[in-house]
């Protein structure tokens, strides 16, 4: 989730509940405040009721002309210092409805009788009155939170751009491109700290791949002369009619360790290149089915020493853009991968549509995970012959050139898909 | 033939003269581009077989000096860079092939023999070798005048065989030369084993004696026992 729409979230929420909480208490504490007005006026007329009878020992309906204002009824007995408030409906004969009063009860003493007396306060104007202030509190409120929300979510998008700014720098980041990570100045000071910071972590990171990968380099051009001198001087040695079958046999160990060193030289002199970026320049549409064909084809001598059958199933050629090398290189290693972990008399499936291409190679069950098959030097079988670079390079350069590969194993079956990424 | 060598590797330089004069070429070395320079303006060469990293110069430089004099010799690059831009550059300026080191001294053979071949123009289209006859323009095989009916794998085999004779050639440096650098050691063993079976049994089926012995444990030599 974003963060302004986790902000906004809680924003909201907390804006709803305090809305609604301070709603209701407003509604409570304004009906209090308007109903103890009416109260005390209630109290002040009960006062001058009681002076009234004090002054005139009587009470008559007449007094008053408003209809139910005052309600004198016996009672049974007096209750001194009493006194109620309720409310109450009484039915007006002027609106013919029912209106809502506020009532006080208390008793007194008429010429020695008890009585019990109501007196009564029209509720309308107050409950009127209670609900415009509700409302335009309401109103007032919501337009409150309402312009401070949009006003917070403005606020929010401006004060995060350089942060989304810098996060967006860091996407494109490219450890081996040249590009230096700069970032604009911040007023911010917590976003001009993490921008510094970033910007010094990656220089120095930058620079310690520009190391490594320098030495790396160094190292392999290095190795390579000594490497062909040690292979020219044993191929000269071979030569010797001199020698004898002991010493052919030594001999022969230090050529295949010579030739064994060469070619993982050269495999992770390519996996370095790769990684270099030195082949993203000489793509070319490649139809790899074909080219797969083909490279089956150089291998069909070793198809038939091995008695393996291979089947095509091609609905469509798979065409893509990449290094014409690259695509030979990874296509070889998976055709002499499939070759090499079958078993004889074993078969091989090739599919092909315009969306993928799938090999797949009958052989023995590997444990271990899936995804462990494209390390470097991994090997399924303690198969000591191969190098087990194979399947790294070949992962390598799909990475490198926008495609994606999968490996499934499923009853006997070593199964390699290549798609688009 | 005369063959000049511009290696800067002592060792690599030597072991390289070494076996090209195996096979009857007239060898020279030189170590530096200094040297390399007047050697070439004093002689002239079949075939220069140049280092790109030199200490005291640039390979590239001498072969874009060769060309400029209209020079006719074969022109074979060896370096330890294997950059795809080394390699274009190196076919640009006009050098004949592009070995990367470490390559089989047998591979390099082959190589130069093969553009010492290309280059005589009229003359020696064929190559003859007791009862086998190959003709290398329209890459037929005879033994005793009987034509064979060769694989393009088996032709390659033969020609680098004839290019190699009374060497002997690792598994590993054939199978290279036929299938290219991508095959593994596992798979050669057996696929180089049964090729020089078939094509054993082509060339002998009908009389022809027969040139490939194995050399133990290491791989094969052609030529008369």
């Amino acid at each position: 989730m974003k963060l302004l729409q986790l902000t906004s979230r809680i924003f909201f929420l907390f804006s709803a509940v305090s809305y609604l909480t301070i709603g209701i208490l407003f509604y409570y504490i304004i009906k209090r405040i308007v109903y103890t007005e009416v109260e005390t006026r209630l109290q002040v007329e009960k006062k001058q009721f009681q002076e009234f009878i004090t002054e005139n020992h009587e009470w008559s309906e007449s007094s008053y002309f408003i209809e139910n204002k005052v309600l004198v009824e016996p009672a049974a007995h007096l209750q001194p210092g009493y006194e109620a408030f309720e409310d109450t409906m009484i039915y007006s004969s002027y609106d013919n409805k029912n209106i809502p009063y506020r009532q006080i009860l208390f008793y007194t003493e008429i010429q020695n009788k008890p009585y019990h007396v109501r007196i009564h306060k029209s509720l309308i104007g107050s409950l009127e009155i209670i609900q415009a202030i509700t409302i335009i509190m309401a109103v007032i409120f919501t337009i409150l939170l309402v312009s401070i929300y949009f006003f917070y979510r403005k606020l929010s998008k401006r004060i995060w751009r350089p942060f989304n700014r810098t996060l967006a720098s860091l996407a494109q980041l490219d450890l081996s491109g040249n590009k230096k990570l700069i970032f604009e100045r911040s007023s911010i000071y917590e976003f001009d700290m993490l921008n510094r910071t970033l910007e010094q972590m990656y220089g120095k990171l930058h620079q310690d791949y520009s190391s490594l990968k320098e030495f790396t380099e160094n190292a392999s051009h290095e190795m390579q002369s000594p490497m062909a001198v040690m292979q020219a001087r044993i191929e000269q040695l071979i030569q010797s009619s001199t020698l004898s079958d002991k010493q052919f046999e030594i001999i022969r160990d230090i050529h295949d360790s010579a030739s064994r060193m060469t070619k993982i030289h050269r495999g992770l002199t390519l996996l370095a290149r790769i990684d270099n970026g030195q082949y993203t320049e000489t793509s070319k549409e490649i139809n790899l089915t074909r080219l797969l064909l083909q490279r089956i084809r150089t291998y069909e001598e070793l198809l038939d020493d091995k008695k393996l059958e291979v089947t095509f199933e091609v609905e469509d050629f798979f065409v893509w853009s990449l290094s014409p090398e690259l695509a030979e290189i990874m296509l070889t290693n998976m055709v002499g991968n499939a070759i090499r972990h079958n078993i004889p008399e074993g078969k091989i499936i090739i599919k092909s549509d315009e969306n993928r291409i799938v090999i797949a190679n009958t052989g023995i069950p590997l444990e271990g995970l899936s995804e462990a098959m494209f390390e470097r030097f991994k090997k399924g079988n303690r198969d000591s012959e191969s190098l087990g670079l194979g399947l790294a390079i070949v992962k390598r350069i799909a990475e490198a050139c926008g495609l994606l590969i999968n490996y499934q194993q499923e009853n006997g079956w070593h199964i390699f898909t290549i798609t688009l990424r | 033939m005369k063959v000049l060598i511009i290696e800067d590797e002592k060792g690599l330089a030597d072991s390289i003269a070494s076996h090209l004069s195996l096979e009857g070429l007239v060898c020279e070395t030189v170590y530096n581009y200094r040297d390399a320079s007047e050697k070439i303006a004093l002689y002239k060469y079949d075939c220069i077989v140049v280092d790109i990293n030199l200490p005291d110069g640039n390979g590239f430089t001498i072969i874009e000096s060769l060309k400029r004099t209209n020079c006719t010799s074969g022109i074979i690059i060896i370096s330890a860079r294997d950059s795809v831009d080394d390699r274009i550059k190196g076919l640009e300026i006009g050098s004949d092939d592009y070995l990367i080191k470490p390559f089989y001294l047998s591979e390099l053979n082959a190589r130069i023999k093969s553009l010492m071949r290309r280059r005589n123009f009229g003359g020696s289209n064929e190559i003859e070798y007791g009862e086998i006859r190959v003709e290398l323009l329209s890459r037929k095989v005879f033994v005793n005048n009987q034509e064979k009916n060769l694989t393009r794998k088996e032709y390659d085999l033969l020609l680098y065989f004839l290019s190699n004779q009374d060497i002997v050639l690792t598994r590993t440096s054939i199978a290279e030369h036929v299938w290219g650098d991508n095959i593994d050691s596992a798979d050669s063993l057996d696929v180089v084993y049964s090729q020089i079976k078939n094509l054993r049994r082509k060339l002998t089926e009908h009389g022809g004696a027969n040139y490939i012995h194995s050399v133990y444990g290491i791989g094969y030599k052609f030529g008369k026992a």
